[in-house]
């Protein structure tokens, strides 16, 4: 029997009272996203093919950075890049893993509303966080960061899950 | 302005949350998704004490709530746990209740140190 390894795949979504450049803006210039993820600056290259990282804030470097490129880069409407987590993994994970999980993000307006989605693509079982009682994996972190990038826009403050949420 | 009513966005957004989740069988098929991703209607149909139909109807009314999200892939249309709306719905009610729990804590302490 051949065993393939299977990926998986998160999908989320949510209506934020914005406008698409504002939330491309928010989504792809790190002074933005420390207030919204946790403290992870983003840095894009502002270009397909170009580079992106996401540092992890002072004190958390433990949770390591992500580095990949970026795959399509349409302001306003979508964003695909690699986001590679591998300097985590142990070496059996690497070993199974076939290439770098992807993330695209999807703005589309809709009236006085943009529905933002985040698709998360060639993950492992392994990424799954089974404890539900905390933000990290990628099932538990990505919830909080676009709850909180979205109280972020429509409201001006983020969420801070140190005392909002402790 | 909503009709005799003082009903925000906000609150129809909660109104569909809460009555998409009190339905065991709707919970059911989102503890199906939390544990796998992706599973076509057919495959949710598996295991499911329900006719198709039913299935067909419940997601629906998941979608509507935004709890469930999909995509079309190929001839194939994949269903996702989204539980984004939950997220916003905790953090209405959490902050309240930990400062509950703060100054309940707080007195323990200036009692048991008194």
């Amino acid at each position: 029997m051949v065993t393939k390894t299977e990926t998986q795949t998160y999908m989320y979504a949510t209506y934020i009272r914005t406008t698409p450049e504002k939330l491309w803006e928010a989504l792809t210039q790190g002074d933005w996203s420390v207030k919204y993820w946790m403290g992870f600056r983003v840095e894009f290259e502002l270009k397909a093919g170009g580079r992106v990282r996401i540092v992890a804030p002072k004190g958390m470097e433990h949770l390591g950075n992500h580095d990949g490129k970026v795959l399509a880069w349409e302001p306003g409407r979508k964003l695909v890049y690699e986001f590679v987590t591998t300097d985590k993994d142990k070496p059996e994970v690497t070993a199974k893993r076939n290439g770098p999980s992807r993330v695209t993000y999807e703005l589309t307006p809709m009236g006085s509303l943009v529905r933002f989605r985040l698709i998360h693509e060639n993950l492992l079982p392994e990424d799954q966080e089974k404890d539900p009682n905390t933000f990290r994996g990628i099932n538990n972190g990505w919830p909080a960061v676009i709850s909180s990038l979205k109280s972020l826009l429509e409201t001006g403050r983020e969420i801070d899950f140190k005392s909002d949420c402790a | 302005m909503n009709k005799a009513t003082s009903e925000t966005p906000a609150d129809t957004a909660a109104d569909l949350l809460f009555k998409a989740l009190a339905d065991p069988g709707r919970r059911r098929l989102l503890d199906r998704l939390r544990i796998k991703g992706g599973l076509t209607l057919t495959q949710l149909c598996e295991r499911m004490p329900m006719s198709r139909q039913a299935v067909k109807k419940h997601l629906t009314q998941l979608e509507d709530a935004n709890l469930v999200v999909t995509r079309r892939v190929g001839r194939e249309l994949e269903h996702y746990l989204n539980p984004v709306p939950i997220h916003a719905i905790a953090k209405r009610w959490i902050k309240p209740f930990e400062h509950v729990r703060l100054e309940a804590l707080d007195h323990l302490k200036s009692e048991l140190e008194d």
